[in-house]
Protein backbone atom coordinates (compact mmCIF):
# COMPACT_ATOMS: atom_id res chain seq x y z
CA UNK A 1 0.00 0.00 0.00
CA UNK A 2 2.81 2.38 0.91
CA UNK A 3 4.44 1.65 -2.42
CA UNK A 4 1.23 2.45 -4.31
CA UNK A 5 0.83 5.74 -2.45
CA UNK A 6 4.43 6.69 -3.19
CA UNK A 7 3.98 5.84 -6.85
CA UNK A 8 0.78 7.88 -6.99
CA UNK A 9 2.59 10.86 -5.55
CA UNK A 10 5.33 10.45 -8.18
CA UNK A 11 2.70 10.27 -10.92
CA UNK A 12 0.50 13.18 -9.90
CA UNK A 13 2.99 16.06 -9.97
CA UNK A 14 4.47 15.60 -13.46
CA UNK A 15 1.18 14.10 -14.67
CA UNK A 16 -0.82 17.19 -13.73
CA UNK A 17 1.83 19.58 -15.09
CA UNK A 18 1.84 17.82 -18.46
CA UNK A 19 -1.95 17.49 -18.40
CA UNK A 20 -2.18 21.30 -18.24
CA UNK A 21 0.30 21.77 -21.09
CA UNK A 22 -1.17 19.00 -23.25
CA UNK A 23 -4.76 20.23 -22.66
CA UNK A 24 -3.85 23.61 -24.16
CA UNK A 25 -2.02 21.90 -27.00
CA UNK A 26 -5.10 19.78 -27.74
CA UNK A 27 -7.36 22.85 -27.74
CA UNK A 28 -5.20 24.70 -30.28
CA UNK A 29 -5.00 21.60 -32.45
CA UNK A 30 -8.76 21.11 -32.40
CA UNK A 31 -9.63 24.68 -33.23
CA UNK A 32 -6.78 25.64 -35.57
CA UNK A 33 -5.60 22.25 -36.94
CA UNK A 34 -2.07 23.41 -36.09
CA UNK A 35 0.21 21.06 -34.14
CA UNK A 36 1.40 23.89 -31.89
CA UNK A 37 4.79 22.40 -31.00
CA UNK A 38 6.00 25.85 -29.96
CA UNK A 39 3.72 25.45 -26.93
CA UNK A 40 6.70 23.90 -25.12
CA UNK A 41 8.57 27.10 -25.95
CA UNK A 42 5.74 29.18 -24.48
CA UNK A 43 6.07 27.13 -21.26
CA UNK A 44 9.75 28.02 -20.84
CA UNK A 45 9.17 31.62 -21.92
CA UNK A 46 6.78 31.84 -18.97
CA UNK A 47 9.39 30.19 -16.75
CA UNK A 48 11.99 32.79 -17.74
CA UNK A 49 9.44 35.56 -17.39
CA UNK A 50 8.90 34.40 -13.83
CA UNK A 51 12.68 34.17 -13.28
CA UNK A 52 13.08 37.74 -14.54
CA UNK A 53 10.36 39.13 -12.29
CA UNK A 54 11.14 37.09 -9.19
CA UNK A 55 14.91 36.52 -9.23
CA UNK A 56 16.27 39.44 -11.28
CA UNK A 57 13.84 42.23 -10.41
CA UNK A 58 12.94 40.87 -6.96
CA UNK A 59 9.23 41.28 -7.48
CA UNK A 60 6.78 39.51 -5.16
CA UNK A 61 5.82 36.02 -6.33
CA UNK A 62 2.33 37.08 -7.48
CA UNK A 63 3.61 40.01 -9.54
CA UNK A 64 6.27 37.80 -11.12
CA UNK A 65 3.61 35.18 -11.86
CA UNK A 66 1.36 37.76 -13.55
CA UNK A 67 4.33 38.96 -15.60
CA UNK A 68 5.12 35.37 -16.66
CA UNK A 69 1.50 34.63 -17.64
CA UNK A 70 1.20 37.91 -19.56
CA UNK A 71 4.42 37.16 -21.47
CA UNK A 72 3.20 33.62 -22.23
CA UNK A 73 -0.15 34.88 -23.58
CA UNK A 74 1.50 37.59 -25.68
CA UNK A 75 3.98 35.03 -27.06
CA UNK A 76 1.18 32.63 -28.00
CA UNK A 77 -0.91 35.38 -29.58
CA UNK A 78 2.13 36.67 -31.46
CA UNK A 79 2.89 33.19 -32.83
CA UNK A 80 -0.71 32.80 -33.96
CA UNK A 81 -1.08 36.25 -35.51
CA UNK A 82 2.33 36.60 -37.12
CA UNK A 83 2.91 33.03 -38.26
CA UNK A 84 -0.18 30.86 -38.46
CA UNK A 85 -2.70 33.52 -39.50
CA UNK A 86 -0.22 34.96 -42.01
CA UNK A 87 0.35 31.51 -43.48
CA UNK A 88 -3.42 31.03 -43.74
CA UNK A 89 -3.78 34.41 -45.46
CA UNK A 90 -1.19 33.33 -48.00
CA UNK A 91 -2.97 30.04 -48.49
CA UNK A 92 -0.23 27.97 -46.83
CA UNK A 93 -2.32 25.67 -44.72
CA UNK A 94 -0.56 22.37 -45.33
CA UNK A 95 0.16 20.34 -42.22
CA UNK A 96 3.83 20.08 -43.23
CA UNK A 97 4.19 23.84 -43.70
CA UNK A 98 2.59 24.59 -40.35
CA UNK A 99 4.71 21.91 -38.68
CA UNK A 100 7.97 23.32 -40.00
CA UNK A 101 6.89 26.81 -38.91
CA UNK A 102 6.01 25.75 -35.39
CA UNK A 103 9.24 23.73 -34.92
CA UNK A 104 11.21 26.75 -36.16
CA UNK A 105 9.47 28.97 -33.61
CA UNK A 106 10.30 26.52 -30.84
CA UNK A 107 14.00 26.53 -31.80
CA UNK A 108 14.06 30.32 -32.16
CA UNK A 109 12.55 30.74 -28.69
CA UNK A 110 15.07 28.32 -27.22
CA UNK A 111 18.01 30.11 -28.82
CA UNK A 112 16.81 33.56 -27.82
CA UNK A 113 16.47 32.41 -24.21
CA UNK A 114 19.93 30.84 -24.39
CA UNK A 115 21.41 34.09 -25.71
CA UNK A 116 19.72 36.23 -23.05
CA UNK A 117 19.92 34.03 -19.95
CA UNK A 118 22.75 31.58 -20.73
CA UNK A 119 22.66 27.82 -20.34
CA UNK A 120 23.09 27.62 -16.57
CA UNK A 121 20.01 26.19 -14.84
CA UNK A 122 17.93 28.62 -12.78
CA UNK A 123 16.73 27.33 -9.45
CA UNK A 124 13.80 28.42 -7.29
CA UNK A 125 14.58 26.17 -4.32
CA UNK A 126 13.36 28.83 -1.88
CA UNK A 127 9.88 28.60 -3.39
CA UNK A 128 9.47 24.89 -2.90
CA UNK A 129 8.61 25.45 0.76
CA UNK A 130 8.63 23.02 3.60
CA UNK A 131 8.24 19.28 3.28
CA UNK A 132 5.07 17.62 4.55
CA UNK A 133 4.84 13.93 5.30
CA UNK A 134 1.50 12.19 4.79
CA UNK A 135 2.39 8.68 5.94
CA UNK A 136 4.65 7.26 3.25
CA UNK A 137 3.98 10.18 0.89
CA UNK A 138 6.02 13.36 0.91
CA UNK A 139 4.90 16.63 -0.66
CA UNK A 140 6.49 20.08 -0.58
CA UNK A 141 4.37 23.23 -0.25
CA UNK A 142 4.85 23.82 -3.97
CA UNK A 143 3.68 20.33 -4.86
CA UNK A 144 0.55 20.85 -2.79
CA UNK A 145 -0.02 24.05 -4.79
CA UNK A 146 0.24 21.95 -7.97
CA UNK A 147 -2.14 19.31 -6.61
CA UNK A 148 -4.76 21.94 -5.77
CA UNK A 149 -4.33 24.50 -8.54
CA UNK A 150 -4.10 22.32 -11.65
CA UNK A 151 -7.25 20.22 -11.07
CA UNK A 152 -9.18 23.45 -10.39
CA UNK A 153 -7.83 25.01 -13.60
CA UNK A 154 -8.63 21.91 -15.64
CA UNK A 155 -12.18 21.77 -14.27
CA UNK A 156 -12.71 25.48 -15.05
CA UNK A 157 -11.24 24.92 -18.52
CA UNK A 158 -13.56 21.98 -19.27
CA UNK A 159 -16.59 23.87 -17.88
CA UNK A 160 -15.67 26.85 -20.07
CA UNK A 161 -15.71 24.61 -23.13
CA UNK A 162 -18.83 22.68 -22.16
CA UNK A 163 -21.08 25.28 -20.60
CA UNK A 164 -20.33 28.71 -22.02
CA UNK A 165 -21.41 30.02 -25.39
CA UNK A 166 -17.81 30.89 -26.20
CA UNK A 167 -16.78 27.33 -25.38
CA UNK A 168 -19.52 25.99 -27.64
CA UNK A 169 -18.41 28.33 -30.41
CA UNK A 170 -14.85 27.01 -29.98
CA UNK A 171 -16.16 23.46 -30.26
CA UNK A 172 -18.23 24.37 -33.31
CA UNK A 173 -15.14 25.81 -35.05
CA UNK A 174 -13.17 22.71 -34.00
CA UNK A 175 -15.83 20.48 -35.54
CA UNK A 176 -16.38 22.34 -38.79
CA UNK A 177 -14.89 25.76 -39.34
CA UNK A 178 -16.83 26.75 -42.45
CA UNK A 179 -20.21 25.71 -41.10
CA UNK A 180 -19.43 27.64 -37.91
CA UNK A 181 -18.57 30.73 -39.96
CA UNK A 182 -21.83 30.41 -41.88
CA UNK A 183 -23.77 30.74 -38.62
CA UNK A 184 -21.76 33.87 -37.86
CA UNK A 185 -19.02 32.57 -35.57
CA UNK A 186 -15.80 34.51 -36.12
CA UNK A 187 -13.40 31.60 -36.57
CA UNK A 188 -10.35 33.89 -36.64
CA UNK A 189 -11.33 35.24 -33.24
CA UNK A 190 -11.85 31.69 -31.99
CA UNK A 191 -8.40 30.65 -33.23
CA UNK A 192 -6.90 33.63 -31.41
CA UNK A 193 -8.84 32.69 -28.29
CA UNK A 194 -7.62 29.08 -28.50
CA UNK A 195 -4.02 30.28 -28.63
CA UNK A 196 -4.70 32.73 -25.80
CA UNK A 197 -6.19 30.05 -23.54
CA UNK A 198 -3.50 27.47 -24.30
CA UNK A 199 -0.79 30.07 -23.67
CA UNK A 200 -2.44 31.03 -20.38
CA UNK A 201 -2.33 27.37 -19.33
CA UNK A 202 1.23 27.04 -20.63
CA UNK A 203 2.14 30.18 -18.64
CA UNK A 204 0.88 28.74 -15.37
CA UNK A 205 2.49 25.39 -16.15
CA UNK A 206 5.76 27.19 -16.93
CA UNK A 207 5.89 28.85 -13.51
CA UNK A 208 4.96 25.67 -11.65
CA UNK A 209 7.37 23.61 -13.78
CA UNK A 210 10.28 25.99 -13.24
CA UNK A 211 9.85 25.97 -9.46
CA UNK A 212 9.51 22.16 -9.37
CA UNK A 213 12.27 21.17 -11.80
CA UNK A 214 14.46 24.28 -12.25
CA UNK A 215 14.81 25.98 -15.61
CA UNK A 216 17.13 25.90 -18.60
CA UNK A 217 16.52 26.80 -22.26
CA UNK A 218 16.89 23.23 -23.57
CA UNK A 219 13.79 22.22 -21.62
CA UNK A 220 11.58 23.60 -24.39
CA UNK A 221 12.22 20.67 -26.72
CA UNK A 222 11.97 18.12 -23.90
CA UNK A 223 8.61 19.55 -22.79
CA UNK A 224 7.35 19.65 -26.39
CA UNK A 225 8.29 16.03 -27.11
CA UNK A 226 6.70 14.79 -23.90
CA UNK A 227 3.63 17.00 -24.40
CA UNK A 228 2.95 15.68 -27.88
CA UNK A 229 3.45 12.03 -26.89
CA UNK A 230 1.07 12.42 -23.96
CA UNK A 231 -1.51 14.26 -26.08
CA UNK A 232 -1.30 11.66 -28.86
CA UNK A 233 -1.55 8.81 -26.37
CA UNK A 234 -4.75 10.27 -24.88
CA UNK A 235 -6.11 11.28 -28.29
CA UNK A 236 -4.90 14.52 -29.80
CA UNK A 237 -7.69 17.06 -29.80
CA UNK A 238 -9.30 15.65 -26.66
CA UNK A 239 -8.85 17.53 -23.37
CA UNK A 240 -9.85 14.46 -21.36
CA UNK A 241 -7.41 12.48 -23.48
CA UNK A 242 -4.62 14.95 -22.71
CA UNK A 243 -5.22 14.50 -18.98
CA UNK A 244 -5.50 10.72 -19.24
CA UNK A 245 -2.47 10.49 -21.56
CA UNK A 246 -0.35 12.51 -19.15
CA UNK A 247 -1.35 10.56 -16.06
CA UNK A 248 -1.03 7.14 -17.70
CA UNK A 249 2.39 8.00 -19.15
CA UNK A 250 3.63 9.19 -15.77
CA UNK A 251 2.32 5.96 -14.25
CA UNK A 252 4.43 3.92 -16.68
CA UNK A 253 7.39 6.24 -16.02
CA UNK A 254 7.06 5.77 -12.26
CA UNK A 255 6.69 1.99 -12.53
CA UNK A 256 9.67 1.75 -14.89
CA UNK A 257 11.81 3.86 -12.57
CA UNK A 258 10.85 1.76 -9.55
CA UNK A 259 10.96 -1.74 -10.98
CA UNK A 260 13.57 -1.34 -13.72
CA UNK A 261 15.81 1.64 -14.27
CA UNK A 262 15.24 5.39 -14.49
CA UNK A 263 17.30 5.61 -17.66
CA UNK A 264 14.59 3.57 -19.42
CA UNK A 265 11.63 5.77 -18.49
CA UNK A 266 11.49 7.60 -21.84
CA UNK A 267 11.74 4.29 -23.68
CA UNK A 268 8.84 2.81 -21.73
CA UNK A 269 6.64 5.90 -22.14
CA UNK A 270 7.23 6.04 -25.90
CA UNK A 271 6.67 2.27 -26.11
CA UNK A 272 3.35 2.72 -24.30
CA UNK A 273 2.28 5.35 -26.85
CA UNK A 274 3.37 3.11 -29.70
CA UNK A 275 1.46 0.08 -28.40
CA UNK A 276 -1.70 2.09 -27.66
CA UNK A 277 -1.64 3.64 -31.13
CA UNK A 278 -1.40 0.17 -32.68
CA UNK A 279 -4.62 -0.77 -30.90
CA UNK A 280 -6.36 2.64 -30.97
CA UNK A 281 -4.92 4.77 -33.78
CA UNK A 282 -6.75 7.88 -32.52
CA UNK A 283 -5.42 7.47 -28.95
CA UNK A 284 -7.25 6.37 -25.80
CA UNK A 285 -10.10 8.89 -25.96
CA UNK A 286 -9.41 10.21 -29.42
CA UNK A 287 -12.18 10.72 -31.88
CA UNK A 288 -11.92 12.77 -34.98
CA UNK A 289 -12.19 16.48 -34.13
CA UNK A 290 -13.37 15.99 -30.57
CA UNK A 291 -12.43 18.44 -27.80
CA UNK A 292 -14.24 17.26 -24.67
CA UNK B 1 -31.95 42.33 -52.70
CA UNK B 2 -29.12 40.10 -54.00
CA UNK B 3 -27.37 41.13 -57.18
CA UNK B 4 -24.85 38.79 -58.74
CA UNK B 5 -22.86 40.39 -61.55
CA UNK B 6 -20.56 38.54 -64.00
CA UNK B 7 -19.55 36.02 -61.35
CA UNK B 8 -16.77 33.60 -62.33
CA UNK B 9 -15.08 30.61 -60.73
CA UNK B 10 -12.81 28.07 -62.41
CA UNK B 11 -11.08 24.92 -61.19
CA UNK B 12 -8.15 24.44 -63.53
CA UNK B 13 -9.70 24.44 -66.99
CA UNK B 14 -13.23 23.79 -65.73
CA UNK B 15 -15.49 26.85 -65.63
CA UNK B 16 -17.72 25.95 -62.69
CA UNK B 17 -19.41 29.36 -62.71
CA UNK B 18 -19.04 31.29 -65.92
CA UNK B 19 -20.06 34.93 -66.16
CA UNK B 20 -23.30 34.50 -64.22
CA UNK B 21 -25.49 37.55 -63.52
CA UNK B 22 -28.93 37.75 -61.94
CA UNK B 23 -30.98 39.55 -59.31
CA UNK B 24 -33.04 38.05 -56.54
CA UNK B 25 -36.10 39.99 -55.51
CA UNK B 26 -37.05 40.57 -51.90
CA UNK B 27 -39.90 38.48 -50.49
CA UNK B 28 -39.75 35.78 -53.12
CA UNK B 29 -38.62 32.19 -53.37
CA UNK B 30 -36.06 31.83 -56.14
CA UNK B 31 -35.02 28.35 -57.18
CA UNK B 32 -31.65 27.47 -58.67
CA UNK B 33 -31.82 24.37 -60.82
CA UNK B 34 -29.55 22.56 -63.23
CA UNK B 35 -28.13 19.12 -63.91
CA UNK B 36 -25.38 17.58 -61.79
CA UNK B 37 -22.14 19.50 -62.19
CA UNK B 38 -23.94 22.61 -63.44
CA UNK B 39 -22.22 24.73 -60.76
CA UNK B 40 -25.17 25.29 -58.43
CA UNK B 41 -23.40 24.51 -55.16
CA UNK B 42 -20.29 26.39 -56.34
CA UNK B 43 -22.50 29.42 -56.96
CA UNK B 44 -23.96 29.08 -53.45
CA UNK B 45 -20.44 28.76 -52.04
CA UNK B 46 -19.39 31.94 -53.83
CA UNK B 47 -22.43 33.82 -52.50
CA UNK B 48 -22.00 32.60 -48.92
CA UNK B 49 -18.22 33.15 -49.09
CA UNK B 50 -17.06 29.57 -48.55
CA UNK B 51 -15.23 29.93 -51.90
CA UNK B 52 -13.43 32.96 -53.30
CA UNK B 53 -14.54 34.32 -56.64
CA UNK B 54 -12.24 34.61 -59.66
CA UNK B 55 -14.16 37.64 -60.85
CA UNK B 56 -17.45 39.51 -60.72
CA UNK B 57 -19.33 40.97 -57.79
CA UNK B 58 -22.01 40.10 -55.26
CA UNK B 59 -24.17 42.87 -53.82
CA UNK B 60 -26.49 42.48 -50.86
CA UNK B 61 -28.80 45.48 -51.21
CA UNK B 62 -26.35 48.36 -51.70
CA UNK B 63 -23.38 46.62 -50.05
CA UNK B 64 -20.67 44.90 -52.07
CA UNK B 65 -20.02 41.70 -50.11
CA UNK B 66 -17.70 40.05 -52.68
CA UNK B 67 -14.55 40.46 -50.57
CA UNK B 68 -16.15 39.87 -47.17
CA UNK B 69 -15.40 36.83 -45.02
CA UNK B 70 -18.00 34.11 -44.47
CA UNK B 71 -18.85 35.27 -40.98
CA UNK B 72 -19.11 38.91 -42.05
CA UNK B 73 -21.58 37.94 -44.79
CA UNK B 74 -23.45 35.93 -42.20
CA UNK B 75 -23.57 38.99 -39.95
CA UNK B 76 -24.82 41.11 -42.84
CA UNK B 77 -27.81 38.80 -43.12
CA UNK B 78 -26.96 35.72 -45.17
CA UNK B 79 -28.25 32.53 -43.60
CA UNK B 80 -27.46 29.17 -45.14
CA UNK B 81 -28.27 25.50 -44.82
CA UNK B 82 -26.07 22.82 -46.36
CA UNK B 83 -26.85 20.05 -48.84
CA UNK B 84 -25.24 17.50 -46.55
CA UNK B 85 -26.63 18.12 -43.13
CA UNK B 86 -23.67 18.41 -40.76
CA UNK B 87 -24.57 19.26 -37.17
CA UNK B 88 -21.72 20.00 -34.79
CA UNK B 89 -20.74 16.94 -32.82
CA UNK B 90 -21.10 17.08 -29.04
CA UNK B 91 -23.46 20.06 -29.21
CA UNK B 92 -27.16 19.81 -28.43
CA UNK B 93 -30.10 21.02 -30.50
CA UNK B 94 -30.33 24.02 -28.15
CA UNK B 95 -26.63 24.82 -28.59
CA UNK B 96 -27.05 24.83 -32.36
CA UNK B 97 -29.98 27.21 -32.26
CA UNK B 98 -28.29 29.54 -29.78
CA UNK B 99 -25.10 29.68 -31.83
CA UNK B 100 -27.18 30.61 -34.87
CA UNK B 101 -29.32 33.10 -32.93
CA UNK B 102 -26.84 35.09 -30.90
CA UNK B 103 -23.86 37.11 -31.95
CA UNK B 104 -20.87 37.05 -29.64
CA UNK B 105 -20.25 40.74 -30.20
CA UNK B 106 -23.60 41.97 -28.96
CA UNK B 107 -24.01 39.24 -26.38
CA UNK B 108 -21.30 40.68 -24.14
CA UNK B 109 -22.75 44.19 -24.09
CA UNK B 110 -26.34 42.99 -23.95
CA UNK B 111 -25.54 40.96 -20.85
CA UNK B 112 -24.17 44.06 -19.16
CA UNK B 113 -26.72 46.68 -20.15
CA UNK B 114 -29.93 44.83 -20.89
CA UNK B 115 -32.01 42.28 -19.15
CA UNK B 116 -31.41 38.88 -20.62
CA UNK B 117 -34.18 36.58 -21.62
CA UNK B 118 -34.88 34.13 -18.85
CA UNK B 119 -34.09 30.52 -19.58
CA UNK B 120 -37.81 29.77 -19.87
CA UNK B 121 -38.34 32.62 -22.36
CA UNK B 122 -35.34 31.52 -24.37
CA UNK B 123 -36.48 27.91 -24.43
CA UNK B 124 -39.96 29.03 -25.48
CA UNK B 125 -38.46 30.98 -28.37
CA UNK B 126 -36.30 28.05 -29.48
CA UNK B 127 -39.23 25.65 -29.15
CA UNK B 128 -41.35 27.92 -31.38
CA UNK B 129 -38.73 27.76 -34.12
CA UNK B 130 -38.51 23.98 -33.84
CA UNK B 131 -42.33 23.80 -34.01
CA UNK B 132 -42.27 25.90 -37.19
CA UNK B 133 -40.12 23.22 -38.85
CA UNK B 134 -42.01 20.41 -37.07
CA UNK B 135 -38.83 19.15 -35.41
CA UNK B 136 -40.05 17.22 -32.42
CA UNK B 137 -36.78 16.74 -30.57
CA UNK B 138 -35.83 17.70 -27.01
CA UNK B 139 -33.67 20.80 -26.83
CA UNK B 140 -31.06 18.93 -24.84
CA UNK B 141 -30.75 16.13 -27.37
CA UNK B 142 -27.26 15.81 -28.90
CA UNK B 143 -27.59 16.87 -32.54
CA UNK B 144 -25.45 13.90 -33.55
CA UNK B 145 -28.31 11.64 -32.42
CA UNK B 146 -30.83 13.22 -34.82
CA UNK B 147 -31.91 11.29 -37.89
CA UNK B 148 -30.82 12.61 -41.28
CA UNK B 149 -34.22 14.20 -41.91
CA UNK B 150 -34.27 15.76 -38.45
CA UNK B 151 -30.79 17.21 -38.92
CA UNK B 152 -31.97 18.71 -42.22
CA UNK B 153 -34.84 20.34 -40.33
CA UNK B 154 -32.39 21.57 -37.69
CA UNK B 155 -30.27 23.13 -40.46
CA UNK B 156 -33.32 24.98 -41.77
CA UNK B 157 -34.31 26.02 -38.23
CA UNK B 158 -30.80 27.43 -37.73
CA UNK B 159 -31.05 29.42 -40.95
CA UNK B 160 -34.48 30.69 -39.86
CA UNK B 161 -33.44 31.71 -36.35
CA UNK B 162 -30.23 33.37 -37.55
CA UNK B 163 -30.85 37.12 -37.98
CA UNK B 164 -31.04 37.33 -41.76
CA UNK B 165 -32.25 39.08 -44.86
CA UNK B 166 -31.75 36.21 -47.26
CA UNK B 167 -31.87 32.45 -46.70
CA UNK B 168 -29.80 30.16 -48.89
CA UNK B 169 -31.07 26.59 -48.77
CA UNK B 170 -28.96 23.94 -50.49
CA UNK B 171 -31.14 21.00 -51.59
CA UNK B 172 -33.35 20.98 -48.51
CA UNK B 173 -35.24 17.81 -49.47
CA UNK B 174 -32.34 15.77 -50.84
CA UNK B 175 -32.35 12.33 -49.23
CA UNK B 176 -35.28 12.93 -46.88
CA UNK B 177 -38.39 10.79 -46.56
CA UNK B 178 -41.80 11.93 -47.94
CA UNK B 179 -43.01 13.12 -44.53
CA UNK B 180 -40.02 15.43 -44.03
CA UNK B 181 -40.32 16.50 -47.68
CA UNK B 182 -43.90 17.58 -47.07
CA UNK B 183 -42.89 19.34 -43.85
CA UNK B 184 -40.17 21.32 -45.66
CA UNK B 185 -42.64 22.19 -48.43
CA UNK B 186 -45.00 23.54 -45.75
CA UNK B 187 -42.14 25.49 -44.11
CA UNK B 188 -41.21 27.13 -47.43
CA UNK B 189 -44.83 28.13 -48.09
CA UNK B 190 -44.99 29.69 -44.63
CA UNK B 191 -41.72 31.54 -45.23
CA UNK B 192 -43.12 32.97 -48.46
CA UNK B 193 -46.29 34.08 -46.68
CA UNK B 194 -44.13 35.82 -44.10
CA UNK B 195 -42.30 37.74 -46.82
CA UNK B 196 -38.97 35.97 -46.40
CA UNK B 197 -36.49 36.00 -49.26
CA UNK B 198 -35.31 32.47 -50.02
CA UNK B 199 -32.80 31.27 -52.62
CA UNK B 200 -32.94 27.51 -52.88
CA UNK B 201 -31.05 24.89 -54.88
CA UNK B 202 -33.26 21.92 -55.62
CA UNK B 203 -33.10 18.88 -57.85
CA UNK B 204 -36.62 17.74 -57.14
CA UNK B 205 -38.69 19.54 -59.80
CA UNK B 206 -42.05 18.32 -58.52
CA UNK B 207 -41.14 19.79 -55.16
CA UNK B 208 -39.74 23.14 -56.19
CA UNK B 209 -41.79 24.23 -59.21
CA UNK B 210 -45.06 24.81 -57.30
CA UNK B 211 -43.17 26.69 -54.56
CA UNK B 212 -40.84 28.94 -56.53
CA UNK B 213 -41.72 32.44 -57.70
CA UNK B 214 -38.72 32.54 -60.00
CA UNK B 215 -36.34 29.93 -61.36
CA UNK B 216 -32.73 30.30 -62.48
CA UNK B 217 -31.26 27.53 -64.63
CA UNK B 218 -27.53 26.79 -64.73
CA UNK B 219 -25.84 24.47 -67.19
CA UNK B 220 -22.08 23.94 -67.40
CA UNK B 221 -21.57 26.97 -65.18
CA UNK B 222 -23.58 29.34 -67.39
CA UNK B 223 -27.01 30.76 -66.68
CA UNK B 224 -29.22 29.61 -69.53
CA UNK B 225 -32.62 30.78 -68.30
CA UNK B 226 -34.28 32.97 -65.67
CA UNK B 227 -38.03 33.33 -65.31
CA UNK B 228 -41.18 32.11 -63.69
CA UNK B 229 -41.64 28.34 -63.30
CA UNK B 230 -44.12 28.43 -66.19
CA UNK B 231 -41.64 30.21 -68.45
CA UNK B 232 -38.87 27.82 -67.48
CA UNK B 233 -41.06 24.80 -68.16
CA UNK B 234 -41.47 26.06 -71.73
CA UNK B 235 -37.92 27.26 -72.25
CA UNK B 236 -36.35 25.22 -75.07
CA UNK B 237 -32.76 25.64 -73.81
CA UNK B 238 -33.74 24.37 -70.38
CA UNK B 239 -35.69 21.47 -71.80
CA UNK B 240 -32.79 20.57 -74.01
CA UNK B 241 -30.07 20.96 -71.43
CA UNK B 242 -31.64 19.51 -68.38
CA UNK B 243 -35.27 18.94 -67.81
CA UNK B 244 -36.27 16.94 -70.84
CA UNK B 245 -39.37 14.89 -70.33
CA UNK B 246 -39.58 15.68 -66.61
CA UNK B 247 -41.65 18.73 -67.32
Amino acid sequence: MDLILQLISNVLIPGLLFALIAAGFSLTYSVTRVLHLANGGVVIVAGYGFYTGYSLWHWPIWSASLLAIAIAILTGLFINAQIHERMREHGIVSAAGMLVATISVLLIIQNILLAIFGSAPKSFADLQGTVHEFGPVIFTDHEIRILVLIPILLIIFILLLKKTKTGKALRAVADHEQVAEVVGIASRKMRMLAFGISSFLAGIAGILFAIEYNLDPSMGIMITVRMIFRAILGGVGSIGGAILGSLSTETIVALTGYYWNVSWVDFSSFLLTFVVLLIRPNGILGKKKRIV
Amino acid sequence: MLTVNKLRKSFGGLHAVDDVSFKIARGKITALIGPNGAGKTTLFNLISGTMKTDGGSIMLDADDITALSIEERSRRGLARSFQLSRPFRNLTVEDHLLLALERDDDLFWRNIFFKRETKTEKHKHLREVLDRVSLDAPLNKPAADLSYGQSKLLGIAMAMIHPHQLMLLDEPVAGVNPVVRETISHVLRKLREQGETVFVIEHDMEFIMPLADEVIVLDHGRMIAHGTPKEIQQDPDTLHAYLGAQL
